[in-house]
């Protein structure tokens, strides 16, 4: 294992990790079912953000290809992040 | 047992000993500080040598709310939340929602302490909630154990996101643990090696560890739900959600009523209102809110401790103005949900308040487990960097921090009864457990043989256990005769837990507990 896989794997575990872990829960909310209270959709992605980083975290960590991992990590924080920052500051 | 590719578990060794190295420390003070909040109540009504009465809502109170509502502003008006502390006193705080200095919703008004027979007012408090509710003298010793496990008694938020990330760490090191155990079902029944010291410590930690992890997996993830709800996902789902307007996120989060008709109308009689509750949930009421009083909109919510063979605490709702039953209501939104349903099994799990005294107890001995297995685990660790001079040094604080938090934690309730004769237990209470935890530092600094200073340390807890309830006594507190005639038990029964505790740790400062032959040092150390 070169030290360029190691940092990438402590960089997807540790910051890309919780990074996507905050904007899949923040954008739950847009999509996910609001149910018979209208509240799912408000209390189910705090419930589930420790569940959502623990997936994140132990697939960065344990990965065997993690140019993949990468990129699918990536593309939820991008995906994510940019619909919740579009709620918070694009929204009409 | 669970197959993984020899490169996946070298990982996943990876992950369990640096998460409980870095940080172990933390986690332990978290760890211990949270099986002991598990009694935060007992531990308040202990402090307070027992409640003056144990039916708080028993006496009509209709008439003595009236009073409290005729002294205060009408703004005050909007919302009246009424529940009874750990010393028995029943609290009444009446307020608005309003914005403080921070810019963060926050809720302002007049608290009223009110004796539970009599209903004299004890003590009247103005101001915003984070400041009325921190100053109550009888609740300085639990509300200072319970916010050292919340937020390290840090400022908000970064108390909070320390603990959350705390509870990540702690829930990777339990699922890395689960990964890499591969006799996790006869390890629940290992009994110890004795052929060496490093066999005797790795098998004590994986028994412990055995016991603990699927308990630590619980603890980890409703804890670090717990902190990051409050500290992060609150405000970001009142951000993405409802633009920003968190009165309306929180109103739709817990189901308030539309306000509706604002004509002023008295309220209806509470006390009918709280004997129909009483019936209709099984329990006596805890507490109970009142939702835009003296209007024609006016709402009632009465809350009750589980009935029996019921999970979750429940509540009952009244239109204020007439009295009449509307149901009951989930904890959140109007109607139940699965979101209300998960959310109601947070508190159970992580508090284990599922069946009374019995499993709050087993949460305290499993949350004692997992500290035993954060130190072992730390303390294996270390033995493996012994050559390493920075990994020595931590290895000398795993002991002070070990028997040194309890101390000091004993110090807080030893602060809090010396302050209470002149009603100073806020500063006291602080005061003890920093005075105690410098001398345990202190003596860490001072004592060179590792099996002197811990000897030392358990003298010093043997001592500081007896000594509480004996001061507690020594202050003014109610003695065993009176406890007992006032239904007080728990209050003796904390006295005597923490007598039988101090004799251990006295008779384990003679020796006796390590004077079985000790195992040489095997090949591997």
């Amino acid at each position: 294992m070169t030290n360029r896989t190691v940092v990438l794997r402590w960089v997807l575990a540790g910051p890309v990790a919780m990074a996507v872990a905050f904007v899949v829960m923040a954008a739950m909310p847009l999509w996910f079912p609001e149910g018979a209270a209208g509240i799912d959709h408000l209390i189910l992605p705090l419930i589930l953000f420790p569940a959502i980083w623990a997936a994140a975290f132990f697939y960065a960590c344990l990965a065997e290809n993690l140019g993949r991992a990468g990129v699918i990590l990536s593309g939820l924080l991008l995906v994510n992040g940019a619909a919740a920052g579009w709620a918070v500051w694009g929204g009409p | 047992m669970i197959t993984l590719s020899q490169d996946r578990i070298k990982r996943l060794v990876a992950i369990h000993g640096w998460s409980g190295a870095v940080l172990g420390l933390l986690l332990y003070v978290v760890l211990l500080t949270g099986a002991v909040a598990v009694f935060a109540f007992e531990i308040g009504t202990w402090s307070a040598s027992g409640k003056k009465s144990q039916t708080p809502f028993a006496q009509p109170f209709d008439g003595t709310l009236r009073t409290l509502a005729a002294q205060v502003p009408a703004d005050y008006h909007e919302d009246i939340g009424v529940f009874a502390n750990s010393a028995g006193h029943i609290v009444a705080f009446l307020h608005s929602h309003q914005t403080n200095a921070a810019g963060d919703p926050d809720e302002k008004g007049v608290l009223f302490e009110l004796h539970p027979l009599t209903h004299d007012v004890l003590a009247r408090r103005q101001g915003f909630q984070s400041e009325v509710f921190g100053a109550d003298p009888w609740g300085a010793l639990d509300e200072f154990l319970v916010d050292l496990h919340v937020n390290l008694h840090l400022p908000d938020p970064w108390g909070l996101y320390a603990t959350g990330v705390l509870g990540l760490l702690m829930l990777a090191s339990a699922i890395s643990g689960i990964l890499i155990h591969r006799h996790l079902i006869t390890d629940l029944f290992l009994s110890p090696r004795r052929s060496s010291r490093l066999l005797t410590a790795r098998d004590r930690h994986n028994l412990a560890g055995s016991w603990a992890l699927p308990f630590a997996v619980v603890l980890a993830f409703t804890g670090a739900f717990l902190s990051f709800a409050l500290a992060l996902g609150l405000p970001t789902m009142g951000k993405v959600a409802f633009g920003g307007d968190q009165m309306a996120f929180f109103d739709r989060l817990v189901g308030a009523r539309e306000a509706g008709d604002p004509t002023p109308m008295p309220l209806a009689d509470l006390d009918a209102m709280l004997a129909t509750s009483a019936e209709a949930a099984g329990t006596m009421p805890t507490g109970f809110s009142v939702h835009h009083w003296g209007r024609a909109d006016a709402t009632v919510t009465i809350f009750h401790l589980p009935a029996e063979g019921d999970l979750t605490a429940a509540q009952q709702v009244f239109e204020g103005a007439t009295g009449a039953y509307l149901g009951p209501k989930p904890a959140l939104g109007t109607r139940p949900s699965i979101g209300s349903a998960a959310f109601d099994l947070i508190p159970p799990l992580h508090f284990g308040t599922f069946a009374g005294l019995l499993s709050r107890g087993v949460w305290f001995a499993l949350g004692l487990a997992a500290c035993y297995v954060t130190l072992t685990g730390l303390r294996l660790w270390l033995r493996r960097r012994a050559a390493d001079p920075p990994w020595r040094r931590l290895a000398r604080a795993v002991p002070v921090v070990g028997y040194g938090l309890p101390i000091a934690m004993a110090g807080s309730g030893i602060g809090f009864f010396l302050g209470l004769p002149a009603e100073r237990t806020l500063s006291w209470t602080p005061a003890g457990f920093l005075i105690a935890a410098a001398i345990a530092i202190a003596a860490g600094l001072a004592v060179r043989d590792g099996r002197t200073l811990a000897r030392a340390y358990r003298l010093a807890l043997g001592v500081a256990f007896v000594a509480l309830p004996l001061l507690r006594m020594a202050v003014g507190g109610t003695g065993w005769g009176q406890l007992a005639a006032d239904g007080n038990l728990p209050v003796i029964a904390f006295d005597l837990c923490l007598a039988v505790a101090g004799a251990g740790f006295a008779w384990a400062a003679t020796g006796r507990l390590g004077a079985r032959p000790v195992p040489q040092p095997g090949p591997a150390e």
